[in-house]
């Protein structure tokens, strides 16, 4: 009976292609929008969370303020109230903590600039960067950001005096021509906000990635990139008074399962630390919740949208209405003939939404095809990120044709179903 | 779920009444009391002019209709007094339609529209379509099997739809004026058909027509006037 009434519904709708293709029309290009929105949209979710997984998962960072208004005389009082992680409650932590902690990353930002080789003329070849003081640990934790390929990270007994360097890959290209060995070990003279240039030692390299610094520049060759140095180093130099306090740092867990319990405990840990009323306050933070932070959000949004492709499948679904409605009208004759032949209510009934389930099927794979290729051709060529498709939009859709062949076939097979026999045989 | 009776009356009704817009000014009655008794084998004519109330009387019948008052029974059982889903099935395998405008399905092959009583009796695909072919071969359709109604002319459509009529193998065949949309060459054609069922297989034939000339051909006369039956006699060309 349901292959019969599958095979029914393909010779009633193949004897009128045409407006069996108009009403398909509707479904396809519904069906068609809501997948693309969701291929283009579960695409964007994951490059997110791609770019995003860049900062590293396992990271977290800690930061402390005073909240609330800050009164003070003058700018010494001022910074004299402003908090600071100090280095008994750094130890601390690692005491506490330490085992589950791969490494901790502290950072100076000193300033940009310009590096240029010792005795060379600065205006010929130079390098724009920026200078940061890290330690060691920085490495580890920012490992996506700046891992280093050659040469050795700082290890001096006095870093405070230590005025080695380590550079970008870019910077390499720029001021030695790409050649590593001849750059390992050379002096560079680094200008600093304009300031007399200082002298330091290549001492690695590190591989710069995408998000690693700021593509503001007009040509390749004018990229600034991060120059880091000794922690302690950009400490003595800095003369901001500000970034001689550590108000924040960052530290990655040994394993990216304990990150959402380690961000847990680290925040109840240093809140602890702190005098009560002291208006000083301390957030931890993960990526990991930021990352599902911001792909909650782009799925909600993406959500949003398809909603409004829905609209389109709600038209459609009319559309299949309307033309069922006008489908059983012109066969009045031939259901009151399968009525006096001994349909019962059920079976006619059957018959036309299987015919109206089909036009939504049929429709429903139509507009899937079309949704994936124009989620491709958004993902590919307007917005250039490698595409996501999403197997439970495929499913989504089908059920999704399948509900609304049922839906809106519902009425007018059971308008159908409900036919008076008599009338239904004098009608011509 | 329904004894039949295998006696040889196939049709029992009583008192047959049945009124339109009852209850309102416009209510009319168009059958009055009719009593009819249809035995086994019988081919039976109902004669009337249009407005006698045989088309009414075809409706009950074929139970497409409910009377107004009266008594029906068919094959011993009341059928008066069923839910809509057991009159199809009783429809489906005791009455044998036959209709003036032929009625098949457009878009269907003669084959198919034979098959389809079967398809709601529920009879399995290939027993429906041997039994098909059979009944086709035997209309004289044996050729046209795989042709939709469309390329076939009247007279082989109301061979089809003869055919389609016999598929359950049903209690009474109920003809209505099969031949009046037939020109009377192809007409006769057709009415041999029913005369050949009739008098070699014994299947039972109920003829409403408005033509008196093609009511002699058959055993037994019925006059409907009003909406009563005013004469029963026998046909005078009755084979």
């Amino acid at each position: 009976m349901l292959i019969e009434n599958i095979k029914l519904a393909f010779a009633s709708l193949s004897a009128n292609k045409l407006r069996t293709f108009l009403t398909m029309l509707g479904i396809i290009i519904g069906i068609a929008s809501v997948i693309a929105i969701m291929t283009v949209g579960n695409s964007q979710t994951e490059e997110n969370a791609r770019q995003m997984s860049m900062f590293g998962v396992n990271t977290i960072e800690v930061y402390m303020w005073l909240s609330g208004e800050v009164i003070a005389q003058d700018e010494e009082e001022y910074l004299a109230k402003m908090p600071e992680f100090k280095p008994e409650m750094m130890q601390q932590m690692v005491d506490q903590f330490g085992d589950r902690i791969e490494a901790v990353a502290v950072r100076c930002y000193l300033g940009s600039g310009q590096a240029g080789i010792e005795g060379q003329d600065i205006t010929k070849v130079y390098a724009n960067c920026n200078i940061m003081g890290v330690n060691p640990g920085y490495f580890t934790v920012y490992s996506s950001e700046a891992s280093l390929t050659d040469g050795q990270l700082f290890s001096s007994k006095d870093p405070a005096n230590d005025y080695s360097c380590i550079v970008s890959d870019r910077l390499v290209n720029n001021l030695f021509g790409g050649d590593i060995k001849k750059a390992i070990g050379s002096k560079i003279n680094i200008s600093i906000n304009g300031e007399a240039s200082l002298s330091y030692t290549i001492l690695g390299v590190y591989l710069m990635q995408g998000m690693g610094g700021g593509i503001d520049a007009a040509s390749e060759k004018d990229i600034s990139t991060t120059v880091y140095i000794p922690y302690a180093n950009a400490q003595a130099l800095t003369t901001d008074p500000y970034s001689k306090k550590i108000s924040n740092f960052s530290l990655a867990a040994k394993s990216s399962d304990d990150v959402i319990g380690l961000t847990e405990e680290l925040q109840a840990f240093f809140t602890s630390l702190l005098p009560e009323d002291s208006g000083t306050q301390v957030a931890c933070y993960n990526n990991l919740s930021w990352i599902e932070d911001v792909n909650a959000n782009m799925r909600r949004q993406t959500m949003s949208i398809t909603m409004i492709g829905a609209i389109a499948l709600l038209v459609g679904g009319i559309g299949v209405m309307n033309i069922m409605t006008v489908s059983i009208t012109e066969r009045t004759k031939e259901i009151g003939t399968r009525k006096a032949l001994g349909a019962p209510n059920g079976a006619i009934r059957m018959q036309f939404i299987t015919e109206a389930i089909i036009i939504c099927l049929l429709g429903g794979v139509l507009g899937m095809l079309l949704g994936v290729a124009a989620g491709y051709i958004v993902c590919h060529f307007v917005q250039g990120i490698p595409v996501a498709m999403s197997l439970e939009s495929v499913l989504v859709s089908f059920l999704f044709s399948f509900g609304i062949g049922v839906f809106f076939g519902f009425y007018p097979a059971n308008k159908a179903a409900k036919m008076d026999p008599i009338e239904a045989l004098r009608y011509e | 779920m329904t004894d039949f009776d295998d006696s040889n009356n196939i049709i029992h009704m009583e008192n047959i009444c049945k009124r339109f817009y009852i209850g309102t000014e416009n209510e009319s009655e168009i059958l009055h009391h009719i009593s009819l008794d249809i035995s086994r084998g019988e081919f039976t004519s109902i004669v009337g002019e249009s407005g006698s109330g045989k088309s009414t009387l075809m409706n009950i019948i074929g139970l497409l209709d409910h009377p107004t008052e009266g008594s029906y029974e068919l094959m011993g059982v009341d059928v008066l007094h069923m839910r809509d889903n057991d009159l199809s099935r009783i429809r489906n395998r005791q009455i044998g339609f036959v209709f003036q405008t032929y009625n098949l399905i457009p878009r269907m092959s003669a084959l198919k529209n034979v098959e389809m009583p079967m398809m709601y009796a529920g009879i399995d695909q290939r027993t429906r379509t041997e039994r098909a072919k059979e009944l086709l071969t035997m209309v004289g359709m044996g050729e046209k099997l795989r042709n939709p109604p469309d390329t076939l002319s009247g007279g082989q459509k109301q061979r089809v739809a003869i055919a389609r009529a016999l598929a359950n193998d049903p209690a009474v065949i109920l003809a209505d004026e099969p031949t009046g949309a037939l020109d009377s060459k192809t007409g006769h054609l057709v009415m041999d058909i029913f005369h050949r069922l009739h008098d070699e297989q014994g299947i039972t034939i109920v003829l409403i027509t408005h033509s008196p000339s093609l009511a002699e051909e058959t055993g037994r006369i019925l006059t409907l006037v009003d909406g009563e039956f005013v004469d029963e006699r026998r046909g005078r060309n009755a084979h």
